[in-house]
């Protein structure tokens, strides 16, 4: 034990004028650690199936991404290639890079071509990303993006366009329900490296005060909601 | 102790009267009195009350605070009321003194008791005595200045409003910033003299937006201030406390800071 | 950044005279009061999520040590390590450690308050270590080497032309002819120039909103995105948070963010909130190969068995700042230190010292505005006075300050001599009516104010006279 840490840890103790929390106490805020409860649930954040869903894409359409109901993964192509048509960015050059999950690489996308579409994690290079939502939290429109093999990190922050997936039985209505989800998996280690929740695209005021669309992240964030997924 | 006239009388009501309306400006004094009479109450002034310790208190001195404080609980403990026609004075009675005595069993009780019927003015006419005002004030239009103490730690808001509102002939018109902090702050107004005065400048650019004549308040602390940088900028704005205005007091003082005037340029 | 705390009513009286300043704090008292007031008309819970986020940071401070130690062993199960330093020095040390160990020439940096406290710029700068600001405020006062003005919004006192001028003496690279007008314009620049750094960094520092302790997670906020690039694409992720950021739970933590952007900016949620676990696990295509937490005491812990404990609650959203009729005057640089305005006026005297801080427990009317809007509930006013209390009992018996309180505290517990003094006060000064425009006792009340003028009798006099006649 370091002697930083043991003295961190008696200032503390000597502060608030006791030794180490006995046993019994220690074992009660353990029990409380091992089976969370839940605090104050807005009402914004519970609702019918159907509310949740419309509440989910008002609430992202207010945080400036951009949203289209479609029915299957199978449309996705194509809603793809109409948005990025209609922004008319990138021209020939696009690239392409789309998450790993079976689901997309099923998908019918020979309309992109070879050279302008690859699987993986994000590269500088690339300028679109696709990913599959874990769930969409209905409470404030918010994607939350979990780590893994199938859904790395950099495709939500490299790309200048971000364009996410969401099942729409992956809507849900307050945060504490994603943390539900991932227990229910019960890995070894509860948490990936990340669970990303994404409001809208990047943006900063940070200067004089306007609001400016697109910093770091990407400039336009494009939500999917597929009714079956 | 001065007693006042008492006729079918309601309660037995301490007037707490503030150092700066007893050495500043009486006619808030004269003003209280005749309200609580007229509201039926048997008020009693005792002529031994200086302050309620709150300089002391703000400027970190507890213990003199403290002397103070217990000078004022024994000078009105035999009051079934208390009130007092400032929102940061009665805040000092009802939740600063508790604190002052906080590791004295005794006096923390006693203070309590003093916390418990302690009223600023307002409140007192209408969360207790329900008091309606007949008086018909000066017309035109006015709007008010939320002192922070009567505000924040009171709820002191709705009150003077529907006093206000009961006695007509005024128009009432919000200011946006009505409860923003006018930069008195007690001694912070000559400690950082510079950063108050802005602080009042804003104060009175958004009092001026609603092209109001006459501006009123609760508190005198924070209406000398405003009144004092009104006159230098020479905006042509009166500034009163309330109790003025429903006693009927402003027809025959001047505004805050005013000179004399005739009946013919009082209102 | 060396404090300058002592020099308080100075920095104040020159950023009342800051033009440049003045329209920034104007932008300021406009944007995120009302942003924050219709956030929270949309948020019927808001009071009660304000109760919940104030109790379960209470139960925290409460067993600190219980939750940072359950912390450090999720974080060691999930692959990281966590080292402790006890002041800004042992920090410092650790940091500038771990990025000779992994021989970094370049480290990129996110917002952190903390990183501003120990200063680690400039230590990593000592040591031959790059460090580059991501967050566009802090990248912007980084090149005009200034300490932030704000807890979220560090360069909010600058106006755009200032940071157009900037650009241009330091992006010398660049035409120096190019148009730097519009905000977009300043930050595609910012963009650009950034990604090239993000990319190639050695690691990656930031901070942390909050410590999770069931999962030895961080929770980090941002809108840019910039955090996430930096503990996302180097090899390294170090993290410094101080030790009462702990929060027991994800539910908890969750609690926090919804009174958290609401408070600061008037979002429901920050674009991008990450809650980051351990460094990248074996089947992961991206993340840090290392992650190091850094926990910082610093003068939290003695804290704790002092009322001064509320103010370990503040999770830095800056509603107090945006507030606060002081700090919408003055800005953050005249505080003098890392932490300004209500919450600064507050902590900073605990952190170095209330005899290196004097200054700024009294640079408050006490209006309570804080209080009202903190998320958390910090009676902010009451630690002040508290902290004014320690300041008055240091102060030295002979000072003019002192003295001037007692003997008027000591008239007022004299009524009789009371009486008679005001009658002479009232016989050399009172009126009927009227002002004084100047009074060599109340020069600096009369510099910019009249004084009216006080009653030629008091109340107390006046009516026992009444009684008298009366009789």
């Amino acid at each position: 034990m370091s002697t930083a840490r043991s003295h961190i840890l008696s200032t503390i103790r000597t502060a608030l004028g006791r030794t180490a929390l006995n046993d019994a106490r220690q074992a009660d805020l353990q029990a409380h650690l091992k089976n969370p409860k839940p605090r104050v649930i807005p009402a914004r954040g519970q609702g019918s199936r159907e509310a949740l869903i419309e509440r989910f894409i008002d609430e992202a359409r207010r945080a400036d991404a951009s949203v289209e109901r479609i029915g299957g993964f199978a449309d996705i192509p194509e809603n793809v290639a109409e948005y990025l048509g209609r922004s008319n960015r990138f021209g020939k050059d696009i690239k392409l890079k789309i998450t790993p999950e079976e689901a997309l690489k099923n998908v019918d996308w020979q309309d992109f071509g070879e050279n302008h579409l690859d699987f993986g994690a994000a590269s500088p290079d690339d300028d679109v990303s696709i990913a599959i939502a874990y769930a969409g939290v209905a409470e404030t429109g918010t994607l939350a993006m979990v780590s893994g093999p199938n859904c790395p990190v950099s495709l939500h922050f490299l790309v200048e366009t971000q364009i996410v997936v969401l099942v729409e039985s992956a809507i849900i209505g307050p945060y504490e329900e994603v943390w539900g989800l991932l227990r229910k998996q019960n890995n070894k280690v509860l948490m990936p490296r990340a669970v990303n929740f994404i409001t809208g695209p990047s943006r900063t005021a940070d200067i004089e005060q306007t609001l400016l669309l697109g910093a770091h992240g990407p400039k336009n964030l494009h939500i999917l909601v597929v009714r079956n997924g | 102790m001065v007693e006042s006239k008492t006729h079918d009388t309601k309660f037995r009501v301490g007037l707490f009267v503030t150092c700066l309306v007893d050495l500043m400006r009486p006619a808030v004094g004269h003003a209280t009195l005749k309200l609580l009479e007229d509201a039926g109450c048997d008020v009693g002034i005792p002529v031994t009350q200086t302050c309620c310790g709150q300089p002391a208190y703000n400027a970190g001195d507890a213990k003199d605070a403290r002397t103070i404080a217990a000078q004022v609980i024994e000078t009105f403990e035999p009051f079934e009321y208390v009130v007092t026609p400032s929102g940061s004075c009665a805040s000092m009675l009802k939740i600063h003194y508790p604190n002052l005595f906080k590791n004295e069993i005794d006096w923390k009780s006693r203070a309590e008791n003093l916390a418990a019927k302690t009223f600023e003015l307002s409140s007192f006419l209408t969360d207790v005595l329900n008091q309606k005002i007949f008086h018909a004030p000066c017309s035109g239009k006015t709007t008010y200045h939320d002192g922070c103490s009567g505000l924040r730690e009171l709820g002191i808001k709705r009150q003077p409003r529907v006093l206000l509102e009961q006695a007509g002939g005024i128009e009432l018109v919000e200011a946006k910033e009505a409860e923003s902090c006018c930069g008195f702050g007690g001694l912070f107004c000559v400690k950082h003299a510079d950063v108050s005065t802005h602080i009042v400048d804003a104060k009175i650019d958004d009092i001026q937006k609603t092209g109001a004549g006459l501006l009123l308040g609760g508190d005198l602390g924070c209406l000398l201030n405003i009144a004092g940088r009104l006159h230098r900028r020479g905006i042509d704005i009166q500034v009163r406390h309330f109790a003025e205005v429903l006693s009927g007091h402003d027809q025959t003082v001047p505004a805050i800071g005013a000179e004399e005037q005739t009946k013919e340029t009082s209102s | 950044m060396k404090p300058a705390v002592d020099s308080f009513s100075d920095n104040a009286r020159d950023a009342l005279k800051d033009v440049k300043l003045q329209d920034a704090l104007e932008r300021l008292s406009h944007g995120f009061p009302e942003k924050r007031r219709k956030a929270i008309e949309r948020l019927p819970e808001f009071d009660d999520l304000r109760d919940a986020a104030r109790d379960l940071k209470n139960h925290v401070l409460e067993h600190l040590d219980f939750y940072l130690e359950r912390f450090e062993e999720k974080v060691i199960e999930a692959g990281g390590t966590v080292h402790w330093a006890r002041d800004a020095a042992e920090a410092q040390e650790i940091i500038v450690g771990l990025c000779r160990d992994h021989n970094a020439k370049t480290v990129t940096k996110s917002k952190s308050m903390i990183g501003e406290e120990i200063a680690i710029n400039e230590h990593l700068e000592a040591a031959g270590i790059t460090p580059v600001e991501t967050d566009m405020g802090e990248y912007i006062i980084q090149l005009r080497n200034e300490p932030p003005s704000h807890l979220i919004a560090p360069a909010i006192h600058l106006s755009k032309d200032q940071v157009g001028d900037t650009f241009r003496d330091n992006h010398t690279h660049l035409s120096k002819a190019r148009p730097l007008e519009e905000p977009r314009v300043l930050l595609d620049e910012a963009r650009d120039i950034l990604r090239e750094r993000f990319i190639n960094a050695d690691v990656g520092i930031t901070g942390a909103n909050m410590l999770v302790a069931e999962t030895g997670s961080l929770v980090i906020v941002t809108n840019e995105g910039n955090a996430d690039l930096t503990m996302t694409l180097p090899k390294v992720h170090i993290a410094v948070a101080s030790i009462e950021k702990i929060v027991p739970t994800l539910e908890d933590a969750s609690t926090i963010l919804r009174v958290l952007a609401r408070s600061a900016t008037g979002q429901d949620m920050s674009v991008y909130t990450s809650i980051v676990t351990g460094p990248k696990r074996d089947d992961d295509l991206d993340g840090p190969g290392a992650f190091h937490v850094v926990l910082l005491d610093s003068g939290r812990a003695a804290m704790l068995g002092r009322p001064m404990r509320e103010m370990l609650r503040c999770i830095r959203c800056a509603a107090c700042l945006n507030h606060c009729p002081v700090y919408k005057s003055i800005g953050g640089h005249a505080y003098g230190w890392v932490y300004s305005g209500p919450m600064g006026a507050a902590l900073v005297p605990n952190l170095l010292g209330v005899h290196n801080a004097r200054a700024l427990p009294h640079a408050s009317t006490l209006c309570g505005t804080c209080e009202d809007v903190c998320p958390v509930r910090i009676p902010i006013p009451k630690l002040l006075r508290l902290l004014r209390q320690r300041d008055f009992m240091t102060e030295s018996a002979f000072s003019v300050n002192k003295r001037a309180m007692r003997l008027w505290a000591r008239i007022a517990a004299r009524p009789r001599l009371y009486r008679c003094l005001h009658k002479i006060f009232a016989g050399l000064f009172g009126k009927g009516a009227g002002r004084y425009t100047h009074l060599p006792f109340l020069r600096k009340w009369t510099v910019t104010r009249d004084f009216p003028a006080p009653a030629k009798k008091s109340f107390i006099d006046d009516i026992s006279l009444r009684k008298c006649n009366k009789k």
